[in-house]
């Protein structure tokens, strides 16, 4: 099947009275009537629908410099921004005041911070640096800490997606590799330890239980797990979206996935996407408008589902 | 070995409170005896003051400025409320994200790093027949953001070409300096304490926690000077969380003060962002950029194998056990306004003893975008 920029696909509103540089990344809220947007300019947004319009309900201000990422945790209270200043910030809703205030600010990792991700049903964050390094954090008392430090890229961690079922993430890098890491106890999230052990062992922790490298040929920007099928996506510079599905294997067995590319052709302004024969009964990949300004750049993916 | 370096000149070290009871921790002695071996420890130099002494014009002039800001109130938009200024991390972090609209709030009160910096570059030279650049003036601090203190330029002296503070070590780096001669501070014996001016006083401290106790004496002192009201201990609400707490003084159901601390950025930015919205209730905030105050800062020495919280514990109580002196009875500090800064309240003292803060541009070229 395919999708084309402009079939069926109508812009309802443009949201431009709310920041001063790029808008880096956007996200809609669980409940879906807020969306947050991160911005070069150094704040986050979070506007609400407003007749045919939205408009800005807060501004969270207080990174030092550009904001690459903002998430919502499941639960729709909590927020989560990250920055060029190296440091994480999460942010708690205040229904009443329809405020945020600001509840912690992490700064564990060494470099700029490129991206967000909450678990999917536990308040459990993951964030992805310029410092190689996948880390995440969680509650502890009447702050937040860093709980794990995931160890094993070689480049810059650009992005990270969960599982469905919150017991394992990919990440993908500058290295040109997607990792994926599974906790060693089943549903310790929060629990402690670094990455790459290789196969075999069984310390507690977090470990890289698969690299999937050969695949890619530049830097992968971006990456998306499917909650439905559990297939995983990477949009990479080399012009080409991959698909990505997990090989059954006994528990003992090692992880392994495997591959079914999607191409993108190099004239982006109308874009296919073609599926191996035997695979047409696969979720589509959906594309964004606007990654047919970015080509070979920043590819944002994600699955429709 | 800064001695060593500068041979031509005079040394001076000005070790802080905070700094002597994290050593005193690490080494488990007690602060009199961490006092005077380390002031043994560092004579090649030729003296060894402590800043508490210097603290005492940052609390006065704190006290002061405050009561001149809320008499103001009514026609100054931007007189409160007032926020503390001793933190260079918070100040850098003001200065950098928040500009000009937060700086007006920020107490013009230096820090006691500073105004050691002046009295020693200032008073002391005068007093050992000396300009200000034979001086050679070191200082220990608990974090790494008092070496971009000293490093600004407001506190470099254009005539003599000499800055106030030349060189900052943290108590981490003193301890490196220990362990490298291979001297166990506990073996060291202990020399007499050395005083800018006058005998050597036994070693004090000053109410109202770790991080210097701004709000407890400017609290105290408004409370008397505005309202007639005497202050015995102080009741702190805690908020949000451990760092952030709140006083209050009532009168018949009215609030007279209401004061703040608030350490740590995710606080900061909380009160920040209560001040642009026009909803901060308090009249002055006590700001500290490290969670816990100073005697938490990020250049403190980590002691092995106990847990952080009962390490920090255990530097507060050896912080807290001097006897806490008030500086308004304070002799020296007295006979110094009197003396050498023109009076109490004379613009010579307002200039020495107080400094100013910049907005920084951030840099805007769309070519420079990193994704």
């Amino acid at each position: 099947p395919c999708v084309r920029a402009g079939e069926g696909w109508a812009c309802r509103a443009v949201l431009a009275e709310g920041h001063q540089r790029t808008v880096r990344r956007v996200a809609w809220s669980p409940c879906g009537h807020f969306l947050a947007s991160a911005s070069f300019d150094g704040t986050a947004c979070v506007w609400r629908r407003c007749g045919n319009g939205f408009e800005v309900v807060a501004t969270l201000e207080g990174h030092e410099n550009e904001v690459k990422a903002v998430a919502w945790a499941p639960s729709g209270t909590l927020l989560a921004t990250c920055s060029r200043d190296k440091s994480v910030w999460v942010w708690e809703v205040d229904e009443e005041e329809q405020e945020f205030e600001c509840v912690s600010v992490l700064s564990a990792h060494s470099q700029d911070v490129k991206h967000v991700a909450w678990h999917p049903s536990q308040e459990v964050l993951a964030s992805a640096s310029y410092d190689d390094t996948v880390r995440l954090y969680r509650e502890d008392e009447d702050d937040w800490l860093c709980c794990a430090t995931l160890e094993g890229h070689t480049s810059t961690v650009w992005a990270v997606a969960w599982e469905r079922s919150g017991q394992r993430l990919v990440s993908c890098s500058d290295d040109r590799t997607l990792r994926v890491w599974q906790c060693a106890e089943p549903g310790d999230t929060a629990g402690t330890g670094t990455g790459d052990t290789g196969t075999g062992t069984r310390a507690p922790g977090w470990h890289c239980v698969c690299t999937l490298s050969g695949y890619h040929g530049r830097s992968i920007y971006d990456v998306a797990w499917c909650g439905l099928t559990g297939a995983v996506a990477s949009a990479c510079g080399d012009d080409a979206v991959r698909v990505f599905h997990e090989v059954p294997a006994g528990p003992a067995e090692p992880v392994t996935f495997a591959l079914l590319t999607l191409h993108c052709s190099a004239s982006v302004r109308s874009t296919s996407v073609e599926a191996e024969p035997s695979r047409r009964k696969s979720p589509s990949v959906s594309f964004s408008r606007h990654m047919s300004r970015i080509a070979r750049a920043v590819l944002p993916v994600s699955f429709r589902e | 070995q800064a001695a060593a370096a500068h041979e031509q000149k005079l040394v001076v070290v000005s070790v802080s409170p905070q700094s002597r009871a994290s050593l005193a921790a690490k080494c488990k002695l007690g602060l009199q005896e961490t006092a005077q071996k380390l002031t043994k420890f560092l004579k090649s130099v030729h003296y060894v003051f402590d800043t508490t002494f210097s603290r005492n014009f940052s609390l006065l002039e704190s006290q002061q400025e405050f009561l001149r800001r809320f008499q103001r109130q009514a026609h100054d938009k931007k007189a409160l409320p007032m926020l503390a200024s001793a933190c260079p991390g918070w100040i850098c972090y003001a200065e950098k994200t928040h500009g000009s609209f937060i700086i007006p709030h920020i107490s013009t009160t230096k820090s006691p790093q500073q105004v050691m910096g002046s009295l020693v570059k200032g008073y002391f030279a005068e007093q050992q027949h000396l300009p200000p650049d034979r001086i050679y003036h070191v200082t220990v601090m608990p974090c790494y953001d008092k070496k971009l203190e000293a490093s600004r330029p407001d506190f470099f002296n254009q005539e003599y070409q000499t800055r106030d503070v030349d060189c900052v070590i943290t108590t981490g780096e003193v301890l490196k300096l220990l362990e490298q001669e291979g001297v166990a501070l506990a073996d060291v014996d202990p020399a007499p304490l050395d005083t800018m001016m006058g005998a050597a006083p036994g070693l004090g401290g000053h109410a109202g926690g770790g991080s210097g106790g701004y709000l407890e004496h400017i609290f105290r002192h408004a409370a008397r000077e505005l309202f007639g009201i005497h202050v015995g201990s102080i009741h702190y609400r805690q908020l949000r969380n451990k760092d952030f707490q709140e006083v209050t003084l009532e009168r018949d159901g009215q609030v007279l003060l209401h004061f703040a601390l608030a350490y740590g950025f995710r606080n900061i930015q909380n009160v920040v962002q209560k001040l642009k919205r026009g909803k901060c209730p308090y009249h002055y905030v006590e700001v500290m950029a490290c969670p816990s105050g100073c005697l938490n800062g990020g250049g403190q020495i980590r002691l092995e194998g106990e847990s952080s919280k009962e390490e920090l514990q255990q530097v507060e109580r050896l912080y807290r056990s001097l006897k806490a002196e008030v500086p308004e009875d304070n002799q020296a500090v007295r006979e110094l306004y009197q003396h050498w800064l023109g009076g109490w309240g004379s613009e010579r003292a307002l200039s020495v003893l107080h400094t100013q803060y910049h907005a920084l541009e951030r840099a805007n070229s769309a070519l420079s975008i990193k994704w």
